[in-house]
């Protein structure tokens, strides 16, 4: 088998995953979130909405699949890992686009409603001042085994140096055969140690968003939507220590092997190197169908009756329904408006510090490699 | 406590929080050494700036309803709170806007009553529901 070929079999999965992740999006937003814009809980089943969205689903299969399709040909034909930047460049565009228009027939549905008049009007903020208190995220102690793998990985590398051999593989094919070798450096051999480090701390900062990001409260079911919002924390916050801690056991057991320190079989080096981050990815889009944004789809076991009072119609604050710029807003980080997670206020000056440390910190490293 | 900030209200945001912390305590949502978030996170989970939840914070802590520990702890404090002379003083002036408008729309003076009194007695019940 051509290794070159074999080698393409990796993007395969992750075009897939990213067609499912582009369909599911507006499943996965809260339930007032109809394509970036809050639609009133009275009009959910409005059948303009419904029909809107039955639109998206069939205009995303309509252009996705043959591009996928298209996409599968090219790489099945010319095996050459050149389509694949483009590809999912196109990808972003098709997906960008295609939400953009959305997007827009959404503001128009909206602005035909007329204002609910059994609510108690007003652009209304609900918060619990308890929010924080008991179990609501797992404990950051969970992250003392990651932080000992990379430590252990980092001592027993530094331990064993005179061990790694005076030229190091940086490049495999897909059967796990070295193609291209650079000389041994402090640098080369604890560059692995370094981005392992750097995840890690990443993971941790992570955590730390997961704990302070702005609660998700709808005024109209306080209670519930609060204990949705506490699950979401709890399990994402776990998926993320379980995810921290399989990317250190993986750069130990990378980095034990390219410096030959421990020297696992071609197949089963490669079997690591593929199979972690598309279980990474395929665990994260199944979580996030469990839980939608902010635990909208988590069954809360209260029976809560209606509170007549709107929620705060901030469609301004969130530009293209995508990005969040509200200079107002002291935090940084926000509950994601379409898809899961949570997302910056680009209102804030920090926010573009952070965005630069998290590109610049690896590049440096590259580059001083 | 769920506690509730109308963006379009006249009233202005530091004194809304103000207020629905003070109902929050008469109701008993917010007990006695009961912590309330940070500066910081309130006027993050709120999406207002740092200063408008400091002030209501402080005018909170002098009034007696607060403990304040380097602006990271907010302590609800026991009722019933000291005695205040100046409140007893403010109040007339306060309610004269209250009942001259409800005299000009004609409400009785029962009525404004029987008003106040349920108000008064849906503190009471949910202290005596808390004990």
């Amino acid at each position: 088998m051509n290794p070159d070929f074999d080698a393409q079999l990796i993007w395969y999965p992750y075009f897939v995953c990213l067609f499912i992740i582009g369909y599911l999006i507006p499943i996965f937003s809260r339930t007032a979130i109809v394509f970036g814009v809050k639609i009133p809980s009275s009009q959910l089943a409005n059948p303009d909405i419904l029909q809107l969205k039955e639109n998206y689903r069939r205009s995303y299969l309509l252009i996705m699949i043959p591009f996928v399709i298209i996409l599968f040909i090219l790489l099945f034909k010319f095996h050459n890992n050149l389509i694949v930047p483009p590809g999912i460049i196109l990808y972003l565009f098709l997906t960008a686009s295609l939400y953009v228009h959305f997007h827009g027939k959404a503001i128009k549905i909206k602005s035909g409603f007329i204002p609910d008049s059994d609510l108690e009007q007003g652009q209304n903020i609900v918060i619990d001042t308890n929010f924080r208190k008991g179990k609501y995220l797992v404990s950051w102690m969970w992250y003392i085994p990651s932080f000992i793998v990379v430590i252990f990985n980092f001592l027993f590398t530094l331990a064993n140096y005179n061990k790694v051999p005076a030229v190091i593989a940086d490049r495999y094919n897909a059967s796990g055969k070295e193609i291209h070798f650079i000389s041994k450096s402090f640098l080369n051999v604890f560059a692995l140690q370094f981005v392992s480090a750097f995840t890690l701390l990443m993971f941790v900062g992570i955590y730390f968003v997961i704990k302070r990001a702005k609660q998700q409260i709808n005024p109209e079911y306080p209670e519930t939507t609060k204990l949705q919002d506490r699950s979401f924390r709890y399990l994402w916050s776990g998926y993320f220590i379980v995810f921290a801690f399989a990317l250190s056991v993986y750069f130990l057991f990378i980095s034990l092997h390219i410096h030959r320190l421990l020297i696992l079989p071609n197949q089963i080096f490669t079997g690591i190197i593929f199979s972690l981050p598309i279980l990474i990815v395929v665990s994260a889009i199944i979580l996030s169908i469990k839980t939608g944004q902010s635990g909208s789809r988590i069954k809360v076991n209260i029976k809560e009756e209606r509170v007549k009072v709107a929620d705060i119609n901030d469609d301004d604050l969130w530009k293209l329904g995508l990005l969040y710029f509200n200079p107002k807003d002291p935090s940084l980080f926000v509950p994601k408006r379409m898809g899961v997670g949570w997302t910056l206020n680009f209102g804030h000056p920090v926010s573009y510090l952070l965005l630069l440390a998290i590109i610049l910190i690896p590049l440096i490293v590259s580059w001083l490699k | 406590m769920i506690l509730k900030i109308d963006f379009d209200s006249e009233q202005p945001l530091y004194t809304q929080l103000r207020d629905q912390i003070v109902k929050g305590i008469a109701a008993g949502s917010l007990k006695e050494g009961e912590s309330l978030p940070s500066v910081r996170q309130m006027a993050e989970d709120l999406g207002i700036n740092l200063h408008t939840v400091n002030k209501a914070y402080s005018i909170l802590e002098q009034d007696g309803f607060l403990a304040m520990y380097q602006r990271k702890n907010a302590l609800v404090q026991k009722l019933p709170l000291k005695p205040d002379k100046s409140f007893l003083k403010k109040l007339p002036n306060q309610l004269k806007p209250i009942i001259a408008e409800a005299y000009c729309r004609n409400i009785s003076e029962p009525e404004f009553i029987a008003i106040c009194k349920d108000i008064f007695s849906s503190f009471e019940s949910e202290v005596e529901n808390e004990s």
